[in-house]
């Protein structure tokens, strides 16, 4: 016989990602940190980019307990200057010669995938949740697959493939990210993400046409506005500025709109889509991102951030984190406590194994 | 006394607990737990807000503490000390002192420290770089814009015998050969490369009047060849480029562009004023008088002028009106003052 037990209900509640954070709080720890990484020349961007991630972090709660960030300031330093150094070959290297070009793109090709696989390495290893890290497992061959043959096969393909390697490279990420001895898995179908690609190309059609009828009046009226082209002194400043009024209205009147009309939609759509199907052992997530929120943060965080020249970005990078981390639920399958006491037995060992196995955080 | 939870880093259950300080010591208690730590033995996360802090220790267990006001009691009368950077996070006169500093840092990052920067490097660069870089921008010029000078071998022998005469003695930054090329498109005009070759145009050699004022413009080149502002001009633009992205990047790589090209302007208006000088200098020390050079910008603004249609909006008539030329043909007549009595 069974017996029935009250304190240990069947079906527990739902827990509901929480953040804590504020705007003003944030803006006095990232002012001084940018001070101090101005006046260091960029060095102690390091240090502030930790601080940054410890407070969005432990401003993340979830049932009762926040999370936490390990990286060591050092390390993502040198990450920076290797980051740094393949940015420089990349961008001077054709300037150079061909050949130079050539081969540092071959360079890039060859070592960003893993680059990306260490920094996700990287990542998950240094965050934690109740004294319990998370773990990227995923193989450089893997890396391989997803990141090169994932934008080869895509550009082959005329980029009617992406959703399929969209689908594979997350699959290659949520599959290989454990949470101590539990082992997170991604079940989306192929089919989900046509689905949303689709959906977000036709708008983007129907969008882009409106937007280039008003565009295309718009260069009617400014026609007579732009000079020939001239036989200046030196090169053509004037007629460059000549031209500015018209290139604004058509960047706030089709490349913002758009820009930010794909942000949104494909940010929502595929973020909760990718969630939502995500498990972490028998625990579910659910993950509601509504796209019109989003919209609405992000172009007002736009304005917010140009209007300021950049000083309202705390509070913009506060309100982004705080809608994206409150659309999440946990919905465990059994009790959380029981998750809990599952977990505890052979975690210690695999901590200390995986200490020496990151490299370098490649992220800017 | 402060609330706490405490997590012993094996597993992930939460403990209910308890902790204190005294003597040095920290004290762990409730469900269960029972711990005694030398403080000196725990890390304590330094403060970010309101955001909870950790106690670690050294076997990988922590506390996660989000009463502050205890905490900071307890951790004040155990003589523990905030770091410095710690306290200025929280502290709104330190804030509107750093909003202060990095405004004036950026402000003098422009006007100073990247012109500064980017001369000390091109100064240093290996001229290997700049042959490759001239060699590649000629030939992609050379694919779009540029087309083969229709001008005569013997013309050509003058100009480049006149070209040779201003060099000036003992200068080894300066040894620049000169390349004649035709463009309809760009029009009267000649231009440096960074490797010190000068691009004379068909166009440019039509409108002279006479064989000076094309010395003029050679001498003006020659001026951003000696102060390699080729090199300069493409590291500056880098620097803002870089530095713009790094700032509002992450709002918008379009935004980051926009006020480049306009930051950019303020630069490219300094080296002209600088070649012109240069220029100045050199048709001086020959006895041509510099306003050769003003009378063919002179011509180059009218031809520019003439072109322009009626319609021409406020923005582009105001800085066709107010262009920087104006003040360098000022400049340049007043220059003749000093050319020695005949």
């Amino acid at each position: 016989m069974v017996e029935f037990d009250q304190t240990q209900p069947l079906r527990p509640e739902p827990e509901v990602v929480r953040f804590h954070g504020s705007g003003s709080e944030y803006f006095q720890i990232w002012i001084v940190n940018l001070l101090l990484s101005i006046l260091t020349l960029g060095i102690y961007s390091a240090w502030a980019k930790v601080r940054r991630l410890q407070y969005f972090y432990r401003c993340t709660e979830l049932a009762g307990a926040s999370f936490e960030y390990h990286g060591k300031p050092l390390t993502i330093l040198k990450g920076r200057i290797v980051g740094l150094l393949l940015l420089l070959l990349y961008r001077f290297g054709f300037k150079i010669s061909t050949a130079v070009g050539v081969l540092s793109l071959l360079l890039l090709a060859a070592l960003l995938p893993i680059l990306l696989r260490n920094s996700l390495r990287f990542r998950l290893y240094n965050s934690s949740y109740r004294g319990l890290r998370f773990r990227f497992t995923g193989s450089a061959a893997g890396a391989y697959g997803v990141f090169l043959g994932g934008a080869v096969g895509s550009v082959l393909s005329l980029y009617l493939l992406l959703p399929l390697f969209h689908k594979l490279l997350k699959e290659y990420q949520h599959d290989n990210s454990w949470y101590g001895r539990t082992r997170f898995n991604f079940n989306a179908s192929v089919g989900q993400f046509y689905s949303i690609y689709g959906r977000g190309v036709l708008m983007f059609l129907g969008l882009l046409v409106l937007l280039l009828l008003l565009a295309g009046g718009a260069a009617f009226m400014f026609h007579g506005l732009m000079p020939p082209r001239v036989a200046g002194a030196k090169p053509d400043l004037h007629a460059m500025l000549a031209m500015l009024p018209f290139l604004m209205f058509l960047t706030f009147v089709v490349y913002l709109p758009v820009v930010f009309f794909l942000a949104a939609y494909f940010g929502a759509r595929l973020q909760s889509l990718i969630w939502t199907h995500t498990r972490l052992g028998e625990h579910r997530f659910e993950y509601c991102l509504s796209a019109r929120r989003l919209l609405w943060i992000y172009v007002s965080n736009f304005v917010g951030v140009v209007l300021s020249l950049g000083f309202y970005s705390p509070w913009a990078m506060v309100r982004l984190a705080r809608y994206r981390a409150e659309s999440m639920t946990l919905i465990p399958a059994t009790p959380l406590a029981g998750i809990v006491a599952d977990e505890q037995e052979q975690v210690g060992a695999i901590g200390e194994e995986t200490a020496s196995v990151f490299d370098i955080d490649i992220s800017f | 006394m402060a609330a706490a939870a405490y997590y012993d880093g094996q597993t992930a259950r939460r403990y209910e607990v308890e902790i204190s300080i005294e003597g040095g010591l920290l004290t762990v208690q409730g469900s269960g737990v029972q711990r005694c730590e030398p403080l000196s033995a725990v890390s304590i996360s330094e403060r970010l807000g309101q955001a909870p802090r950790r106690l670690q220790f050294d076997d990988g267990a922590h506390c996660e503490v989000r009463d502050h006001a205890a905490l900071e009691a307890m951790l004040a009368q155990a003589g523990h000390r905030q770091g410095l950077v710690e306290r200025l996070q929280h502290s709104w006169r330190a804030a509107a002192l750093s909003l202060l500093l990095c405004v004036l840092a950026a402000w003098a990052a422009y006007y100073w420290g990247i012109p500064l920067g980017a001369q000390l490097i091109a100064a240093r660069m290996p001229p290997a770089v700049s042959r490759q870089i001239s060699d590649s921008t000629l030939q992609a010029l050379d694919q779009v814009l540029l087309e083969p000078s229709k001008l005569d071998a013997a013309r050509r022998e003058w100009l480049t015998r006149g070209f040779a005469r201003l060099h000036p003695a003992g200068d080894t930054a300066v040894s620049a050969n000169l390349e004649f090329r035709s463009s309809p498109k760009i029009g009267p005009n000649a231009f440096a490369l960074p490797d010190g070759s000068v691009v004379l145009l068909d166009q440019l050699v039509a409108l002279a009047q006479n064989d000076d004022e094309i010395y003029g413009v050679l001498a003006h080149e020659l001026g951003h060849v000696h102060y390699h502002h080729g090199m300069r001009l493409l590291l500056q633009g880098s620097a803002v480029a870089l530095l713009m992205t790094a700032w509002v990047g992450d709002v918008s790589t379009l935004l980051a562009t926009l006020p480049t090209g306009l930051l950019q302007a303020r630069y490219s208006r300094d080296f002209e004023a600088q070649a012109d000088a240069y220029a100045a200098d050199t048709l001086l020390a020959l006895g041509i008088p510099p306003s050769r050079l003003a009378d063919l910008l002179q011509r180059m603004v009218e031809q520019r002028d003439h072109h322009k249609d009626r319609t021409e909006n406020a923005i582009s008539g105001y800085l066709s009106s107010h262009p920087p030329t104006h003040e360098r043909i000022l400049r340049l007549r007043q220059a003749d003052a000093r050319l020695p009595p005949q």
